[in-house]
């Protein structure tokens, strides 16, 4: 766990990177599309409970992942997470099919192209999320090929999100296209030993700043 | 080995382009030259960007920077890009979507980008067709909702017209019925008189129609509320059922009304509409029914604290409903054979009047029915209880009429010490054509009943010898003339002797001096089929 200092550090530093991601975003589909991440937590196996709350509630249900496995001297994996149709309608939003990007239509169903589409999107936050902490970490990183999932997700179970031994680095993050807020959640699993490392970059982090 | 992979690479079917540290061509495979007609001994060197311009946009340069620094992956969807390598014909442009992946490689010291293009046009043309199914169907759906909407309103403008216009005509109906009485009360001779009869009929049908209509009309077009008034239920079916009893009768049709306990009596509701629902269903099962019987059975379902749930069972054995119109028979006008040649009288509304009070009490209505043996029709109603009164279980009834054969005769045995009385009891039952037998006193009497079957017997108290209550105590031992119906005549009737009577194993009694309609009433009572010469 992170005290209060730390976590806002994080935080900010988070909203750095992951903005570079919106401007990637933005580029890609002409528009503008906004990264913000409200919260960010680092939580191990004991604060378990916390993690079934913020499953709860954002993530309940069927949902569709977008992830990344990477390795060498820092190895996990990250996943981009959206309930099936708030994905949807972030990728109709995306291609501008604004015809579709109401939900009333019962197409939660992903097409081919929706994933192909989601796919990137995991991808560039992804690529930018682990290239952003293996700076951080000074280290080598080797990265796996994107990987779609369909994922039902149960109370209890966090199965796909948590792994005994390791860090979650739990960023919730909101996708702002036009009008339109998406919210979703990026979980990335880290070893302990990079957990480790990355709380003490924090800390330096933190002097930084007050010294 | 060398030679191995390099043919695979040439004949995958996905594009693969290889870029050294440079940015320049190392591989071009078949793929591609299919594709864009360029052969790979064009391209070997060149530089991509050179070539397909886009390149140069930072989306790819940095993509591209990022594979040879971090190592990075990068998918990239035709979703977004449409296409990343331009195909030879210009036509294909229009239509093509790729997807390209674009992945470090690293030979020793030497890197490398690998790049690969997906062609996946036919996908994304699926894709659209779907779209463009899915849009016609939001169209055709709203359509829908638009066309349901105005048929809802323009039924219900039908259904205050009708609402309105029936009303308006019931009022002139009812003055040419009332004058047509008036007519019928003035001296006309047979022929007149019989054209008066016929205009009546017609009127009255023409009338039914009217109400019908009116009724249907005020339900659909929302002119009607239901009562919430307390009443009783076992009297609001027997009403309902005697005001067909005499139109069975007339078909000859047997007749059953089973109220079984428990059941609540004292309930709140709308009375006349359950009536009303009673009186149309019966009204069709004896419409229905060319012979045998008809029965209502009435039972409590159902209880809470607050309310119950009443079934009404409506049986007949006649014609019955085919399984294809049963669905129909609900429906407004419709009448199984409705066709040209239809024996039967009226409109079709009845039963679509008591679906819709049916539901909007809140029940429901169904029906079982096998052709040439009969049809049920069951009414679920749910009602409140009403609890200001004290209540009390009612016992059960049970009314049967049964339709004996023709040269029947109830056979009455009159037992009066007093001749004159004997004299005109007899003339009444004579009158009525009754079979009637007399003795004058109580030992005679045990006599005649032990030699012949009676239907009833008519007794009176004060006899010298056997008192009536001492006869009726001999009939009763027996077990064969138990059920025999005994009224007891009395001259001195006073508070508390009908408890006494009744429980000496009378059935009934009749204080003298009696009428003939007291008389007629009571053998009504206990001879139910009716045989009187009015
Ligand atoms: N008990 C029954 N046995 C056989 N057929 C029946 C019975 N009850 C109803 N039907 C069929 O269902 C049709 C519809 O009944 P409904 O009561 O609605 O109309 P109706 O009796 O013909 O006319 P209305 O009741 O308006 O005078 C009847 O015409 C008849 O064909
Ligand atoms: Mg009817």
């Amino acid at each position: 766990m992170l005290n209060p200092l730390q976590q806002d550090a994080l935080k900010e530093y988070m909203n750095v990177v992951i903005g570079q991601a919106g401007q990637v975003l933005s580029e890609m589909v002409n528009q503008k599309v906004y990264l913000e991440v409200p919260d960010v937590q680092l939580l191990q196996t004991r604060d378990r409970f916390i993690l079934q709350e913020l499953v709860a509630s954002i993530l309940k249900g069927h949902v569709v992942s977008s992830s990344l496995r990477f390795g060498v001297e820092c190895s996990g994996r990250a996943r981009l997470l959206f309930p099936v149709e708030k994905g949807k309608k972030l990728v109709n939003l995306m291609i501008g099919d604004e015809e579709f990007s109401d939900h009333s239509t019962n197409e939660a169903g992903f097409s081919d192209t929706d994933t192909d589409a989601m796919k990137e999107i995991g991808n560039v936050l992804l690529n930018v999320i682990i290239g952003s902490l293996g700076n951080l970490l000074s280290t080598r990183i080797e990265y796996s090929l994107p990987e779609i999932e369909f994922l039902f997700v149960e109370g209890v179970r966090q199965d796909p999100f948590f792994h005994p031994g390791h860090y979650t680095l739990v960023l919730r993050n909101t996708f702002v296209v036009g009008e339109e807020r998406i919210e979703g959640a990026i979980f990335v699993m880290l070893q302990m030993d990079s957990a480790t490392r990355l709380i003490e970059k924090i800390d330096e982090m933190l002097v930084d700043i007050y010294e | 080995m060398n030679e191995l992979l390099l043919q695979i690479v040439s004949q995958v079917n996905v594009g693969v382009l290889i870029l050294d540290k440079s940015y320049r061509i190392a591989i071009w495979n078949q793929w591609l030259t299919n594709l864009t007609g360029r052969r790979e001994e064009e391209v070997l060197g060149e530089k991509l960007i050179d070539l397909y311009p886009r390149f140069q946009k930072p989306i790819f340069s940095s993509i591209f920077e990022n594979a040879f620094e971090a190592g990075q992956n990068r998918f990239f969807s035709g979703a977004f890009h449409r296409y990343f390598i331009d195909p030879v014909d210009d036509l294909a442009k229009k239509y093509v979507r790729q997807n390209m992946l674009v992945q470090p490689l690293q030979i020793n010291s030497e890197k490398f980008i690998m790049i690969q293009i997906f062609d996946i046009t036919r996908q994304q043309y699926r894709v659209d067709e779907l779209k463009v199914l899915i849009r016609e169907l939001k169209i055709a759906k709203e359509e829908l909702e638009v066309s349901r909407e105005m048929a809802i309103v323009a039924n219900k403008a039908k259904s205050e017209f009708l609402a309105n216009m029936s009303h308006e005509i019931r009022t002139p109906m009812n003055a040419i019925m009332g004058f047509i009485d008036l007519t019928l009360e003035t001296d006309l001779d047979a022929e007149q008189k019989n054209y008066q009869i016929m205009v009546r009929e017609a009127a009255h049908s023409l009338m039914n129609l009217l109400e019908e209509i009116l009724d249907i009309s005020k339900i659909e077009s929302g002119q009607f509320s239901l009562e919430q008034k307390p009443f009783e239920l076992t009297s609001i079916i027997k009403s309902a059922f005697d005001l067909l009893s005499l139109k069975a009768k007339d078909k000859g049709l047997s007749q059953r009304l089973t109220i079984a306990p428990p059941i609540r009596d004292q309930l709140i509701g709308d009375s006349k509409r359950l009536k009303q629902i009673l009186i149309n269903i019966l009204s069709n099962s004896i419409k229905f029914t060319p012979k045998g019987e008809i029965s209502l059975l009435v039972e409590q379902v159902e209880e809470t604290e607050e309310s119950v749930q009443l079934l009404f069972k409506i049986s007949d054995t006649g014609i019955g409903i085919a399984p294809k119109d049963q669905p129909w028979v609900f429906e407004k006008f419709y009448q199984v054979d409705g066709a040209l040649n239809r024996s039967y009288s009226g409109s079709g509304l009845g039963l679509a009047i008591v679906k819709q009070l049916i539901e909007t009490m809140g029940g429901r209505i169904w029906l079982h029915s096998t052709v040439g043996q009969g049809t049920s029709f069951f009414c679920q109603l749910p009602f409140k209880k009403d609890k200001t009164t004290t209540c009390h279980s009612i016992q059960e009834v049970i009314k049967q009429e049964h339709v004996k054969d023709h040269t029947f005769q109830a056979k009455i045995l009159l037992v009066d010490d007093d001749p004159f009385n004997r004299k005109i009891v007899g003339a009444w039952l004579k009158k009525w054509n009754y079979d009637y037998q007399e003795c004058e006193n109580g030992s005679e009497a045990l006599v005649k009943i032990q030699e012949g079957y009676y239907d009833l017997i008519l007794l009176d108290q004060q006899m010298p010898g056997l008192l009536g209550t001492d006869v009726v105590r001999q009939i009763r031992k027996d077990q064969q003339y138990s059920t025999v119906p005994v009224v007891v005549m009395t001259a001195n009737a006073m508070k508390g002797d009908r408890e006494r009577f009744l429980s000496n194993g009378m059935d009934d009694y009749i204080s003298k001096p009696f009428g003939a309609s007291e008389l007629q009433a009571i053998l009504k009572k206990w001879i139910p089929d009716e045989r009187t010469g009015e």
